[in-house]
């Protein structure tokens, strides 16, 4: 085992959990990679604490001083690739010692990576999922080509608000608007059958499906604070969504 | 006929959320085959009860989520999280707040307690399958 400088360890330490946990890690994924990058230099004691806005680190090094970290987390994506590299990267640092500065430039590159699908790529995919949603929801097939077009503009619209760093409410409001409205449009322009359908499946790339599902992840794992932060997000998100959708309908019927 | 449409969309929107998510290049298709699992397991057990084909579609994608991580050297998150996209309560979740938002307050609560409960047995069945291969791998190692 490596001996290495326990403040810059738990920099390191920090930095590596922080983009778990902007990437959309569980809870107690995250709080167990800071736990073994830090126990791989020698040090015993090591308690960490994350929540869904901040992280808590403290440990007591080798001369029984304790140090302690506290980072605040602003922004929460879902971003599987970057989950999967800072795994390699921790199996790699515990398994073989690795010089400090090289891993933490190691880990400035993977945050900065960019996205590996264009934007281009990411509106077709969101008018994949619409369409397909259509259909399972009990949709006719004639629904399916309607719905793909919705749901990528819904996605073209989100990116464009997306690059002006507005609140999560009112991006997720907007594109329940806009789902909504075009889905009226189209239908009213004679293709797909019922707008109902067709609104459902184009709102299903915001809705928050997976975080709700990820905050009863959270609570099976005994992270209740974690899971509560999550679970509230996950409603005001489709609360959001809710009243786009319903402020449209309501104007125009 | 129908049975194999609804089994290609759940691959469909597996796939378009893999493309969302970023996953890995190379764990796209296999994401999407996540989806069609699970699918799968809501058609076969959910027409007598939808929350016991949505526990049984979670259990069969985290049984391949795991498998594929292991073949794969990923972590299992990857196919688990795009796998369950078809069982995933977002359709519910939106019609709480939406009954809510009509002052329809039976309605709203209907869906609410339906959307814990689904998200709830989803949790269950990646949680207890997880466990399931950490204990089966820490006997492996004895």
């Amino acid at each position: 085992m490596a001996n290495y400088q326990p403040k810059s360890l738990l920099a390191l330490a920090l930095r590596a959990g922080e983009i778990m946990l902007k990437n959309g890690a569980e809870t107690y994924r995250v709080e167990d990679i800071i736990d073994r990058l830090i126990k791989a230099g020698n040090i015993k004691e090591v308690s960490s604490f994350v929540i869904p806005t901040g992280i808590f680190v403290s440990l007591t090094d080798t001369d029984g001083k304790v140090i302690t970290r506290v980072l605040r987390i602003n922004e929460r994506t879902i971003n599987l690739d970057k989950i999967a590299a800072i795994n390699d990267f921790t199996r790699n640092f515990t398994e073989t010692p690795c010089d400090l500065v090289e891993s933490f430039n190691r880990l400035n590159q993977i945050d900065q990576e960019k996205l590996k699908y264009g934007r281009f790529i990411r509106i077709i995919g969101a008018g994949i999922i619409s369409s397909s949603s259509a259909i399972l929801f009990g949709g006719p097939l004639a629904n399916f080509a309607p719905a793909f077009i919705t749901g990528s503009l819904v996605q073209l619209g989100s990116q464009l608000l997306m690059k002006r760093k507005l609140p999560l409410f009112f991006r997720d409001a907007f594109g329940g608007a806009l789902a909504a409205l075009s889905s009226l449009l189209i239908t009213h322009l004679g293709f797909g059958l019922n707008p109902g359908n067709i609104i459902l499946g184009t709102i299903m790339p915001l809705v928050p499906g997976v975080a709700i599902t990820n905050a009863l992840r959270d609570a099976m794992h005994g992270d209740l604070i974690a899971s509560t932060g999550r679970a509230m997000e996950a409603f005001l998100s489709a609360l959001a969504i809710a009243a786009g959708v319903a402020l449209v309908l309501s104007f125009w019927y | 006929m129908n049975f194999f449409l609804l089994l290609i969309m759940g691959f469909c929107a597996s796939f378009g959320f893999g493309l969302l998510f970023n996953v890995p290049r190379e764990s796209l298709f296999l994401g999407g085959l996540c989806g069609l699992i699970g699918q799968l397991g809501l058609l076969i057990a959910g027409n007598n009860s939808p929350i016991l084909g949505t526990f049984l579609g979670a259990v069969l994608v985290a049984v391949s989520g795991e498998t594929l991580a292991a073949w794969q050297k990923k972590p299992a998150t990857v196919y688990t999280i795009v796998g369950i996209i078809p069982l995933v309560p977002g359709r519910l979740i939106y019609q709480t707040m939406l009954h809510f938002l009509h002052s329809e307050l039976t309605e709203g609560l209907e869906a609410g307690i339906n959307t814990l409960l689904s998200a709830g047995v989803i949790a269950a069945g990646i949680v207890f399958t997880s466990s399931l291969v950490q204990v089966i791998k820490a006997g492996n190692k004895k």
